[in-house]
Formats: structure tokens, C-alpha cells, sequence
């Protein structure tokens, strides 16, 4: 159920493809403007699909699996995210608000009145009235070796160090990364990687266990980790020895006018979306190769397909989006020369910034990389300063599916053989 | 028209622009000033665009960059399940 509206939907796909199959691609309003907002990432990380899932607010429902008799709803907005009288923020700070000096005179009543509007305005979604149930227990293990990441480096370096039985620890719902699209079915090395580790590694691959914190106490690293299971969510505390962060990276947005409208995506979420659901978020596509490698590859499938897809090239500077709720063109300059563009999907295909969150956590150095991001400090076998770390692909500067893999491998090189 | 380079606070490009220009060069100062990075996604989406706007802008070696530091969780965690480790 969507706002009282019945949807149906595949069991176990994301609440996000079950919305966006029906039409419905305004997930959210954002905080300050209430301007409307979809799914960018479609990978938890962009924040942009938040709702409120069966009573509870601030769930990602690009990771959040459809489930019969859900409930699913937008939450910071009214009367609802589809038309939101707040939005009138948007046109009256047309220009941006200085909140350092935007009604801040100590003791004024206007003061007052911002403070309580700026409550009402800003926050994001509430609690639930539900007394929550008895919490699942914490459990603890111990482990030899953890691999985080299952994209391209994380299972080369699981397969590597397959004489150690290592875990593998996946967020979504299914390993594989950007493999996962299929993209990649063409390339040799690639090609056989996933099915090779599941039947390599089986129950030691744990999908749908994302983790959040990597850091060191007195008996040493401790990995949190936030792991679903069919009971629900619960908390694990991994004790390794040793850790092969694979974590990938985060998909960024292109700058241009109304950057933030629904219909704009990043790539590796389109290809999830067109690829992995079968949910295609538009019927005129354009995607802007900003030099991630998906972009092409993408771009050429979607084509064989018979589909109505453009590739502009990286000359073409994107100037805005039109549209007022979504996406329903672009403008863009080409050679000096501003022209229009129909289409009601712009997918930006940028490198991705490496998710170095866990590594700095347990103490590596990180060096920004320009036109990437923050690549963690390691050597050409992606050892860090941390003797107990490595990491391995994007974070490690890996700037291709192949590359990640082959990164993935080295970095796990000798390890199964101290077993 | 808006250009959003830190989509969860809503900080506008011309926005941070502004604050490298009065002299917000470091990730951390700018973050306290403008609020970028401070949203749901925890910088995932924003820290490496800055990161590059002031690189651009301003012509700081790569190495005087660093990102503000990212806490655990990374990921949200329903307080119910960290509640959880004191009983057990
Ligand atoms: S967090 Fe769900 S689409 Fe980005």
C-alpha cells in the first residue's frame, strides 16, 4: 500500500522499483525547499528515497524489499509529497536562504516564528507511536578473514583467499556489484566471477548484511555489522584477524540546473534499474558519459534493445534540467551552440567516490584523487598502514570493473597460504 | 534554477562557492558553514564534489584535502538494535 493506493509488485524487489514501475517517482521533498526528489543511487547511499516503511520513518526504499501488506509512505511533506504546500519556500528563497542571517535577531518575534516554522519545515518524517519489540540479540564471532564488498575486487579476493573460508559481506540483496547488470557478461575474467564464488563459498557469502563500523578496541578489530535476516534486522559483531575492504564507491551527480529533479540518475542505478528489474524510469533516455565505464556499455545495450537512448560525450556541458516535478528535458551546450534536448531520463555517468568511511575508521590515510575522490593511501597490493587491513578495487583507486578485479586478487595474494 | 551539490541539506552551488571565496578552503570549515555533509547520506554524495570545487577553485594541492571524519554507523541503524548490546 502507497498512501492508501494498493500497488502490486514482484516479491522481494525494492519498494523503489514497485513505485517507480507504477509512475511514481517523487520518493521524497527535500529539507529546506520541499523541492521533489527520486532515486538517484538505488544503492542506499545518496538519501534521496527515503520513506516511511511500515510506520517506521527514514527507511531507504531502494533497499527495502517489497513485502505483501507493506505500507509505504512520503514523509516531509504537505499534504502530501505529490503537492506540497511548503514548496512555496522554494520560490520565495529563489536564490538560496542565508540562514546565518535569515530571521536570527536574538529575542525577536519573528525569531520565534522561524524557529517554530524551520521545526515544521525541516526534519525528516516521525516517530513511530509503536512500542518497538524486544531487541534482537547482539551476536559475536570470530573470524580469520572478512572481505567487505562484493563487487568485482571483493569476490577476486575471495576466491583468492578461498583456502581460508573468508566471509563476504554484501549490503543488497545479491552479490556481484556492477556485475550485477550483466554489463560486464563479455569480459572473460569477469564473466564467471559470481557464480564461481557462490559455488566456491556459499553460506560463507552473506548478502543483505551491510557494514557500518570498522574500528579497534583492546582485543582488536571489531567490524558492526547491520545484518537482515527473515526475524528481522539484528547486530553483528565480527572479530577478525584480517579485513580486505571492497567497498566501491558512491555514485556522484553531475552540476547543472535543477540537478535534483526526479528522472536524473546515476548510471549503475539506471543499468540496476533497467537491467536487474526490468523497470525502465522513462522511455526517452540520455545518459552523459562523464568517463565511468558503464555509461558506453550501458548505452550500447540499451540500444541493441531497440530502446530510445542517447551517449552525449563529455564535450557537452549539461546547463539545467527542465521540468518542475521531474525531468522532462535538458538544456545543453554543444560546440558553443545552446540547444534542447527531449528526454525524460538523464543518468550521469561519472567515476565513482570511493566509500573510504570504514577504512579511515580503522586508521588508513586517505589522498584525494581530482576528478575521483578519496582513494585510500595503500600500496600496489593494497596494503595499508594498518597491518591488519587491505583494501582492494575502487577505494584503491581501481578505475575499472577489470582493474577492481585484478586489485581484488593482489590484494589477497599470500593470505590463503599463512592459513 | 538550482544547482544542488549537497542534495540531503539543500547547499546550492553558487552557495559554497561563496564560502571557499571568503576563505572556507578546508573541508571542515566549509561544512560548518554552509551545513553541506551534514545530511542523511553523511557526505557519500557531496565530500568528493567539494573536495574538488575548492581543488578547482582555489588550486590546493590534492594532499591538503581531507574529508570530514565519517562516524559509525555508516549505514542508519535503528537505535532498537544498538540498544540491543547492553542486554547481552
Ligand atoms: S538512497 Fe535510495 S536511491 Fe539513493
Amino acid at each position: 500500500m502507497h498512501e492508501g493506493e494498493a500497488l502490486t509488485a514482484k516479491k522481494g524487489e525494492p519498494l523503489m522499483v514497485t513505485l517507480l514501475a507504477h509512475g511514481i517517482d517523487t520518493a521524497s521533498r527535500s529539507i529546506k525547499y520541499h523541492r521533489p526528489r527520486g532515486a538517484f543511487c538505488m544503492n542506499g547511499s545518496c538519501g534521496q528515497c527515503w520513506m516511511r516503511i511500515d510506520d517506521l520513518p527514514n527507511r531507504p526504499a531502494c533497499l527495502t524489499p517489497a513485502v505483501e501488506g507493506r505500507s509505504i509512505g512520503r514523509q516531509n511533506a504537505f499534504p502530501s509529497a505529490d503537492v506540497d504546500l511548503f514548496r512555496a519556500a522554494d520560490l520565495v528563497f529563489g536564490g538560496g536562504f542565508d540562514h546565518h542571517r535569515l530571521a536570527t535577531t536574538p529575542l525577536s518575534p519573528l525569531n520565534a516564528i522561524m524557529q517554530g516554522t524551520a521545526r515544521q519545515l525541516a526534519g525528516l518524517g516521525e516517530l513511530s507511536e509503536q512500542t518497538p519489540g524486544p531487541a534482537p540479540r547482539v551476536v559475536e564471532q570470530e573470524e580469520r578473514l572478512v572481505i567487505v564488498g562484493s563487487g568485482p575486487a571483493g569476490l577476486a579476493a575471495a576466491l583468492e583467499a578461498r583456502a581460508l573460508s573468508p566471509l563476504v559481506l554484501e549490503a543488497r540483496e545479491s552479490i556481484g556489484g556492477q556485475l550485477r547488470s550483466g554489463l560486464f557478461s563479455d569480459v572473460p575474467e569477469l564473466a564467471g566471477l559470481k557464480d564461481q564464488a557462490l559455488r566456491t563459498l556459499g553460506d560463507r557469502l552473506w548478502c543483505r548484511a551491510a557494514a557500518v563500523g570498522l574500528y579497534r578496541d583492546e582485543r582488536g578489530p571489531q567490524l558492526l555489522v547491520k545484518k537482515r535476516e527473515e526475524s528481522g534486522e539484528r547486530l553483528v559483531v565480527i572479530r577478525p584477524q584480517q579485513v580486505i575492504l571492497a567497498t566501491g564507491g558512491y555514485e556522484q551527480s553531475l552540476l547543472f540546473g535543477d540537478n535534483d529533479l526526479p528522472g536524473h540518475y546515476g548510471v549503475r542505478a539506471l543499468a540496476e534499474l533497467m537491467l536487474v528489474h526490468g523497470v525502465a524510469p522513462g522511455s526517452r533516455l540520455v545518459i552523459h558519459d562523464g568517463g565511468a565505464e558503464l555509461g558506453p556499455r550501458l548505452y550500447q545495450t540499451l540500444k541493441q534493445r531497440g530502446l530510445d537512448c542517447q551517449l552525449l560525450d563529455r564535450s557537452t556541458k549539461i546547463l539545467r534540467a527542465e521540468g518542475r516535478s521531474r525531468v522532462k528535458g535538458l538544456e545543453l551546450e554543444q560546440g558553443g551552440q545552446v540547444r534542447k534536448l527531449d528526454c525524460d531520463v538523464i543518468a550521469s555517468s561519472l567515476p565513482t567516490a570511493p566509500a573510504y568511511e570504514l577504512a579511515q575508521q580503522a586508521g588508513a590515510s586517505l589522498a584525494f584523487k581530482p576528478g575521483r575522490g578519496f582513494v585510500v593511501v595503500a600500496d600496489s597490493k593494497g596494503h595499508t598502514e594498518v597491518p591488519w587491513l587491505r583494501v582492494a578495487g575502487e577505494l584503491a583507486g581501481a578505475d575499472s570493473a577489470l582493474a577492481a578485479a585484478a586489485s581484488g586478487k593482489s590484494a589477497a595474494l599470500g593470505l590463503g597460504e599463512t592459513a | 534554477m538550482k544547482t544542488l551539490v549537497c542534495r540531503c541539506e539543500d547547499v546550492l552551488a553558487p552557495e559554497i562557492e561563496a564560502a571557499i571565496d571568503a576563505g572556507h578552503t578546508d573541508i571542515e570549515s566549509l561544512k560548518r558553514y554552509t551545513a553541506f555533509g551534514t545530511g542523511v547520506c553523511q557526505g557519500k554524495s557531496c565530500v568528493s564534489v567539494v573536495a574538488g570545487m575548492i581543488h578547482q577553485r582555489c588550486g590546493l594541492a590534492p594532499e591538503l584535502l581531507q574529508p570530514i571524519t565519517p562516524r559509525p554507523p555508516i549505514q542508519p541503524v535503528p537505535l532498537l538494535l544498538l540498544a540491543a548490546e547492553d542486554e547481552a
